[in-house]
């Protein structure tokens, strides 16, 4: 009878969190829950999507063969190799841009708008547009390259796209490209949030700008910078687009552009082994969880 | 045979009869989308039970989905994958009324697998070598004998390239698109001049049943193929930045239909006129004999029909029949501007003209593409050791090239593709 | 001191103008693209300026699509999803950022694996499904299922998490309840993180082209990027200088929308007072 009345009051002082959980939750049951059963179960059967009166059970094979699958986890190097690359290179590219532009942001409402602007339009620049112009800008005699041969950088231009050791990078500076204005969108959003008291009072005793922004508003950002950097582990490993719209299913000279998901998108979606294909998306989140864990452990105790 | 024309006749009288019925069919650009858009009042006048949806293409993944919903679209215009044909979900056309009268009207084009057709071509295309007269000239070379073997399309394309820089940049001999060496459709760009090292004995890459690799035989001259583009590559630019086939500064190149000749209207300096700025050749041979058969690539984007009920796989064969009456065919070719597949057109005056007949002539000596996508796996590997061995220059010799161009072939095979 | 922080601002405006040719380039490129002849396009790609400079793309644009539609269908489209969002997903940020009941944590460690598991799993039975509720060829095939997502509120939680747990004391001891404080306080303190899911989610929305082509039948139906399909075409670059002026077509309302929410980005900076 206590524990009843203990329950229902928990349940009162909780109900608007349920509340304001529900539709989420709602979405979920109505929309995923059945293609995410639908998942699970064909990862023990074999499934060919477009004739399904041939499915079979086929117990833990699937499992197994994508465990062992050299392809899938050569695959999955390659995304470590590119998001190595290109982690590093966005978030100390999107903190550069969102700390001037913050620091601009007491002055000249105009400018402080219009430069906002500018490093936002490369985020809502469309992909097929960015591929088209980095592909030319990227191309052996296109105005880059030409550019790093005079300088003596290079000895000859390079087809990036031939050479399998270039491609990942040259993917994650394209990616990085297309991704750095949000990244410094979220940082500046952040930046905005850290009481000006805070870095004030430093600077009156003295601190150099560099401490200042490394001891006390680094570590203020650290939401967003988690988000971030979840957001990175999780959407990273999953990166797709970019290398099926430059090496189609195949992924390339020697599968250096190959990623997880086009593997599995080549497996379910043009062979059509989709129960393959589906334990091998759940191997691969697996791995995510992994990844997203150790990001949150780094990041979050500290 | 009989029974199911009986059958289709009753199910004639059914749909005519009680209820409309509504079939779908995806147009694959926007000229065949205003094409097909513009025909359908007539057939669905002519067919007061049928009702005639165009729709935008959807991509390979999105037609899996439909396929896996029950929702494909009735008549898909272009290449599926092959699964689809080997899983028995596309109509074989020749268990329809009328099949034979249409196909002994066809050119090309018609692929039989395992028995069955189940493509009707719409849409044709081969490829011819087209040469810039005016650069032959500059080159002291003759403008009326292009090159007819491919050592002397060598001894031409040097030529070209020893040229000083002209009005519109430097000359290059040849031109290879290696920009699109990533997309297995390369292949269908590349492989007619592989197969004219062969004769077309070996046009394939895999042979017939898809079992085992074709290109490794000696007798296929895969290695000359090879030797032959790597040279042909220094005479070329890396890409259209230096060079635009319409920029008048190539010498030669492979050209794909005459819809292309559009963008000789927006050449720079003016449109370029055949005959007195370009001309259309067939495509060389290996063999200097001079009865030799010059090959081409016969590509197309056929009708196919995604079988769902037989009412609605009857209607789609009957709006195919119609849109393959020789005044519609003929009408689709001029506005969306391609090869007829009915003889009675090819000798349209439409198609007589200079700048047309040479496509029309190659029809004769085509190696007809497999209509329906297949195996990317062996092609890609192929396209990779050609292009780290022509282009790149890692793989140094053109016995390593097929070596590794065969090695990753063959595991793709292995591995079901 | 304010010397110091003038230097500063100066220096950053030369640091800041510098990186515009990387951001900008392949924008201006785009820009100028549109004006090209398509013989220009075809033969020099990469020059910048237009010679001769015409506006064939725009009028070929205009002349063969009804724009206006495309642009209804798509603001329907995109707007509905945005709107939906920002009031879901919001409200389920503040309960994850600020509310406590039991099992929220797992909940939200729940709703991160959901992200964990590639979408291409998910494509083809969703289809299936939506396909057998007779929702394909209407718009709520794609308004519904993206009415709330995690994306967004994980970000927005974030958000939150920022404001100072005293305010909402503060409101509950005054009297207030959850409701109250989630349109009182928390929605006026996140209209910076709002903004930006506003313009994420509605370019997310107004850039989609293969949901549209899977689930929009009738041309009467199509959005802006199913209308441009109208140009592709088989012969390459029939279209060119149509396709340029239908990108930025496309572009420019993203930049506009932006460039409104821009103003609040700032005004939301500096109305964001913590104790």
């Amino acid at each position: 009878m206590r524990t009843m009345r203990k329950f229902l009051k928990t349940l009162n002082k909780s109900k608007w969190g349920y509340i304001f959980v529900a539709p989420w939750i709602v979405g979920f049951a109505v929309f995923s829950v059945y293609p995410l059963w639908l998942g699970i179960k064909m990862t023990f059967m074999n499934y060919n999507l477009v004739a399904p009166q041939s499915m079979k059970f086929t117990g833990f094979q699937n499992w197994i063969n994508g465990l062992m699958d050299i392809t899938f986890w050569k695959s999955l190097l390659n995304i470590l190799y590119n998001q190595a690359i290109f982690i590093v290179l966005t978030f100390f590219i999107a903190l550069l841009v969102a700390y001037l532009l913050f620091k601009i942001s007491s002055g000249n409402k105009f400018w402080n708008a219009f430069f906002r602007s500018a490093y936002f339009v490369p985020t809502i620049t469309s992909v097929v547009v960015v591929m088209l112009v980095l592909g030319n800008i990227s191309a052996p005699y296109g105005p880059l390259q030409t550019i790093l041969v005079k300088w003596h950088i290079l000895s000859q231009p390079i087809v990036w796209n031939l050479t399998p050791i270039l491609i990942m990078p040259v993917i994650a500076i394209i990616t990085s490209w297309m991704s750095f204005g949000m990244q410094a969108i979220i940082l500046l959003g952040g930046l905005g949030t850290i009481p000006p008291e805070y870095t004030e009072a430093a600077r009156i005793d003295g601190a150099k700008e560099r401490t200042i922004f490394w001891r006390i508003t680094f570590p203020l950002l650290r939401p967003q910078i988690i988000f971030i950097m979840v957001m990175n582990a999780i959407g990273g490993l999953q990166m797709f687009t970019q290398v099926y719209v430059n090496f189609g299913t195949a992924g390339g000279p020697d599968q250096a552009g190959m990623t997880p998901v086009l593997y599995i998108y080549d497996q379910g979606l043009t062979k059509f082994q989709m129960g393959y294909a589906s334990t091998l998306g759940f191997i691969l989140s697996g791995i995510i969880i992994i990844a997203t864990v150790i990001t949150l452990r780094v990041l979050q105790e500290r | 045979m009989k029974k199911l024309f009986v059958f289709s006749l009753l199910s004639l009288l059914i749909v005519g009869s009680m209820m409309a019925i509504t079939i779908t069919i995806t147009a694959p650009d926007a000229q065949s989308f205003n094409y097909l858009q513009s025909v359908i009042p007539t057939f669905e006048q002519q067919n007061p039970g049928i009702k005639v949806q165009v729709l935008a293409a959807p991509s390979g993944d999105q037609i899996a989905a439909e396929v896996a919903a029950g929702n494909p679209p009735n008549i898909f215009v272009g290449p599926v994958a092959m699964k689809y044909v080997q899983d028995g979900l596309l109509l074989d056309f020749t268990q329809m009324p009328g099949y034979d009268q249409l196909a002994s009207q066809i050119t090309t084009g018609i692929f039989p697998y395992n028995g069955g057709v189940y493509n009707i071509p719409w849409m044709l295309t081969t490829q011819v070598m087209f040469y810039n007269k005016k650069i032959f000239e500059l080159a002291g070379l003759d403008p009326n004998k292009p090159p007819t073997t491919f050592a002397e399309y060598l001894y031409d394309a040097k030529k070209i390239s020893e040229l000083p820089p002209g009005p519109y940049g430097k000359y290059y001999g040849q031109f290879f698109w290696n920009e699109m060496l990533s997309y297995s459709w390369y292949w269908g760009m590349l492989e007619q001049i592989y197969y004219n090292f062969n004769d077309a004995k070996y046009p394939h890459l895999i042979g017939e049943y898809g079992l085992s690799l074709e290109f490794t035989n000696p007798n296929a001259h895969f290695v000359d193929f090879l030797r032959f583009c790597k040279e042909a590559q220094q005479y070329s630019s890396s890409g259209m930045q230096q060079a635009s086939i319409f920029g008048r500064n190539v010498g030669m190149w492979l050209q794909f239909a005459y819809g292309w000749t559009y963008n000789l209207q927006t050449s720079t300096g003016g449109p370029m006129i055949y005959g007195k700025d370009y001309g259309l050749a067939p495509i060389p041979t290996a063999s200097n004999s001079a009865t030799a058969i010059h090959w081409s690539t016969l590509a197309q984007r056929p009708f196919l029909v995604f079988k769902t009920t037989p009412q609605a796989d009857l209607a789609s064969w009957k709006f195919i029949q119609f849109l393959m009456e020789p005044q519609n065919e003929l009408q689709a070719c001029e506005s969306i501007g391609w090869l007829p597949s009915l003889k009675v057109n090819a000798d349209n005056p439409f198609f007589q003209r200079p700048e047309i007949r040479p496509y029309i002539e190659q029809l004769a000596h085509v190696v007809v593409t497999n209509p329906f996508e297949t195996s990317s796996g062996v092609t890609q590997a192929v396209l990779n050791a050609w292009g780290q061995y022509v282009v790149n220059h890692s793989i140094p010799t053109a016995e390593q090239a097929l070596e590794i161009a065969a090695k990753n072939a063959q595991a793709a095979l292995n591995s079901g593709l | 001191m304010i010397r110091q922080e003038r230097n500063e601002r100066i220096r950053a405006y030369i640091f800041l103008s510098i990186g515009l040719i990387i951001t900008l380039y392949p924008f201006v490129l785009m820009v100028m693209s549109s004006f090209m002849t398509p013989s220009q396009l075809i033969n020099n790609p990469s020059m910048i300026i237009p010679m001769p400079f015409t506006l064939s793309g725009y009028i070929g644009l205009f002349k063969n699509l009804d724009v206006l539609l495309l642009f209804k269908n798509t603001i329907i489209i995109a707007g509905s999803v945005t709107l939906l969002n920002l009031f879901f997903d919001s409200l389920a940020a503040f309960a994850l950022a600020k509310l406590k009941f039991p099992g929220k944590n797992a909940l939200f460690g729940f709703m991160l694996f959901t992200l964990m598991i590639p979408g291409v799993l998910f494509f083809i039975p969703t289809y299936t499904m939506l396909y057998n509720w007779g929702w394909v060829n209407h718009y709520r095939a794609l308004i519904i299922p993206s009415f709330v997502q995690f994306y967004s509120i994980f970000l927005m939680k974030q958000f939150m998490e920022q404001i100072p747990d005293d305010v909402i004391e503060a409101a509950r001891i005054d009297g207030a309840s959850d409701p109250l404080i989630y349109s009182r306080i928390i929605l006026p303190m996140s209209v910076p993180v709002l903004a930006t899911i506003a313009i994420l989610t509605f370019m997310g929305a107004w850039n989609d082209f293969f949901g549209p082509l899977l689930y929009l039948r009738s041309p009467s139906l199509w959005t802006v990027q199913l209308g441009l399909q109208m140009f592709s075409s088989t012969i390459p670059s029939q279209y060119i200088q149509v396709l340029w002026a239908g990108e930025v077509v496309i572009t420019l309302p993203i930049l506009i929308v932006f460039l409104f929410l821009q103003k609040y980005f700032i005004q939301a900076f500096a109305n964001v007072s913590f104790k």
